[in-house]
């Protein structure tokens, strides 16, 4: 199993909060032998109004749909944040998300 | 004048042609190396008509003033010259590509309809106050050889008697002749093929968006000239002059108002009470239409006596705009003052195209109303939104990432707020402003979807929801959620409340019969009842604005 540091930056662009989360949790799933307990992402350089509940709850939510198991690992992926504020919300949002069984399965 | 006077004026007159350059540059739109010879030819002339004292200028006047004026009249006869050259050699000239906002097409649709609209009385007495400057040249007839013998002169001011400062101005009189020979040419009317019209139809009938200023199909209209010149109330936005193979005559397209709506209290959100103020001032004239359909008549928003618009006030406006559009009425903004060119200069911005958005001259902590027409394009939107918004405040990084996020949250929300009807169903605005007198930023935005209340109802009112004001507090609850969107998890309007709390901002939401208004240390939840008049619901969407201080701290971190 690999540990990983991911650069979100070369996988997220400016699109959709909600579909670049569920881009970025697509691209972590395709990598095999991941490390899930020790992933980190540098979101550093993303923009600020990416970084909102609906990017870090699509993330989560895509990963409960196509692997439930993973949910809780992907709850305590290490987030590198630029500021404080960022990282209060994003370890809230994490905390706080209820995956959603109606969703269904991966599209 | 002695030798000693005379070399004055004429280093006077010399240090003047950075003036020239610059002014045949901007208003003429010539190369920087045509603009430079035509200023050499026309320092030249002035140099020598000082010399050869066939320029006196009073003793009362000053020099400068008189001199300016003379210079100008000279740059712009040199000018004709000049372009006449091309027409000697059956050369067709070509303006440069208009950069984004370009404000003459306004102007020369300004003066042409505030001489139609001028009493007769008023022509034969009036002096020239109006300009005609222009007239034969730009791009209107860009492709074809400009007429001669045109107003040619740059200012519509008259001279001030006795200071020997003369030029030829158009005669009013003969502006109400030259009006359809200059925008139709004969023809029937063009039609316009810039494809932005879907929106400005919103406006009027007949007019159409303002981006095509460039080109025939559009006369562009503006309060007025500069300060005082305009007693009229003059049209505002634009007259398009397309149609179904139209021959109308131009006069035919002067706006005959069905009712004319006076503005004479601010347009502000700041409060909830200023906000249904100014909701009210602006529902006016949905009452006055009485619920009727328009069938293309016309209807007017007069702005002159409104003190103050903000953000959350122009979206009011805008979403005014677009109800009366849907039942086939054509709206016009109009009037004189301060508050009117904001509001035309926003509007300027949001038909704009994208490219040309950063030309614009945007007063300092202005930032301009721009649309989000899908939801692809938001963060990219915002992104060069924020931009503007740190330099118009010089706030600190992350205080910019901050509202960047809380804007993006109300934004988010605005798409996905359940189904989508009317003309405008794809689109989002946002608008802001700092104030920093006040050590404030105002944040706006609105959709045009079902509202929070109406998607709430999706998942079932709550039994404590009376109104709909209740529902908009219970969705800004923490993990409330319409499910309408999974991923979402209710945590973005919760999130936004407690970003703007903790900040020391205050919050104020209006989504279709409720409304939310939040601070640090208070809330308040109305239940609005709509007059049935102006139909079902207050408003058709969801208005967000969203007032943050501009610590002081702020600039002493930028760069943390």
């Amino acid at each position: 199993m690999l540990a990983k540091d991911i650069n979100a930056n070369a996988i997220c662009g400016t699109g959709f909060p909600t579909d670049e989360g569920t881009r970025l949790a697509d691209n972590l799933l395709s990598q095999v032998n991941l490390d899930w307990s020790d992933v980190t992402i540098d979101v550093q350089k993303l923009p600020s109004g990416l970084l909102i509940s609906a990017f870090f709850n699509g993330f989560l939510q895509r990963i409960y749909d196509t692997q439930p198991e993973l949910l809780e690992k992907a709850r305590s992926v290490r987030w590198i944040l630029k500021f404080a504020f960022q990282r209060e919300n994003v370890s809230r949002w994490m905390a706080d998300f209820k995956p959603n069984p109606t969703t269904g399965t991966k599209s | 004048m002695s030798a000693a006077q005379l070399d004055e004026l004429v280093a006077l007159a010399v240090s003047l042609r950075p003036y020239v350059v610059r002014m045949l540059r901007d208003r003429a739109k010539l190369t920087r190396a045509d603009a430079d010879d035509l200023a050499q030819d026309t320092m030249l002339a002035v140099v020598l008509a000082l010399r050869d004292g066939r320029v006196v200028i009073a003793e009362a006047v000053d020099p400068l003033r008189a001199l300016r004026r003379y210079i100008t009249g000279v740059a712009w006869h040199v000018h004709q010259n000049w372009r006449d050259l091309y027409r000697h050699r059956f050369e067709v000239f070509k303006p440069p590509p208009p950069r984004g906002h370009d404000p003459l097409p306004r102007h020369e649709a300004a003066s042409m309809l505030r001489a139609l609209d001028m009493p007769r009385w008023r022509r034969r007495s009036s002096p020239p106050s109006f300009t005609m400057a222009f007239l034969p040249q730009r791009n209107a007839w860009a492709g074809s050889t400009p007429p001669r013998g045109q107003g040619s002169c740059a200012s519509g001011r008259t001279p001030p008697p006795g200071s020997g400062v003369s030029w030829r101005a158009s005669a009013p009189r003969r502006a109400p002749r030259q009006f359809p020979i200059r925008t139709t040419r004969r023809r029937p009317w063009p039609r316009c093929t810039q494809g932005h019209c879907e929106f400005a139809i919103m406006f009027a009938v007949r007019c159409q968006c303002i981006s095509c200023a460039s080109s025939t199909d559009m006369l562009m209209c503006s309060p007025s000239w500069g300060p005082g010149h305009s007693p009229l109330p003059a049209l505002l936005i634009a007259v398009h002059m397309s149609g179904p193979a139209s021959r109308e005559r131009p006069s035919a397209l002067i706006p005959r108002f069905t009712h004319v709506q006076q503005i004479g209290t601010p347009l502000t959100t700041k409060t909830p009470t200023e906000l249904m103020l100014s909701y009210r001032q602006l529902r006016k004239l949905q009452g006055r239409t009485n619920g009727d359909q328009g069938h293309g008549r016309l209807v007017k928003f007069d702005l002159t006596g409104c003190p103050e618009i903000d953000p959350g006030g122009l979206l009011l406006l805008m979403y005014h705009g677009l109800e009366l559009k849907k039942r086939g009425w054509g709206t016009y903004l109009g009037g004189l003052g301060g508050t009117v060119k904001q509001v035309l200069l926003n509007l300027d911005h949001y038909l704009a195209p994208k490219d040309a958005r950063a030309s614009f001259d945007a007063p300092p902590g202005d930032f301009l109303l721009r649309g989000i027409d899908g939801k692809e394009s938001m963060v990219a939107e915002l992104m060069a939104w924020a931009r503007t918004v740190q330099q118009a405040t010089q706030a600190s990084d992350e205080r910019v990432a901050l509202w960047q996020m809380q804007i993006a949250e109300v934004t988010t929300n605005g798409f996905q707020h359940g189904p989508r009807l009317g003309p405008m169903s794809g689109d989002l605005l946002i608008n802001g402003k700092s104030y920093t007198e006040r050590g404030e930023v105002q944040l706006a935005a609105i959709d045009f979807g079902a509202g929070i209340p109406r998607v709430i109802e999706i998942i079932g009112r709550p039994a404590k929801c009376v109104g709909d004001g209740d529902l908009i507090a219970y969705a800004c609850e923490k993990g409330v959620t319409s499910r309408c969107v999974p991923q979402n998890q209710g945590a973005g309007l919760d999130s936004l409340i407690q970003t703007v709390r903790s900040s020391g901002g205050r919050l104020l939401m209006l989504s279709n019969n409720g409304l939310l208004y939040t601070a640090a240390d208070e809330q308040q939840v109305r239940n609005l009842k709509p007059r049935k008049k102006y139909g079902d619901q207050v408003l058709n969407g969801t208005l967000t604005v969203i007032n943050l201080r501009i610590r002081s701290d702020d600039r002493a971190c930028q760069g943390h």
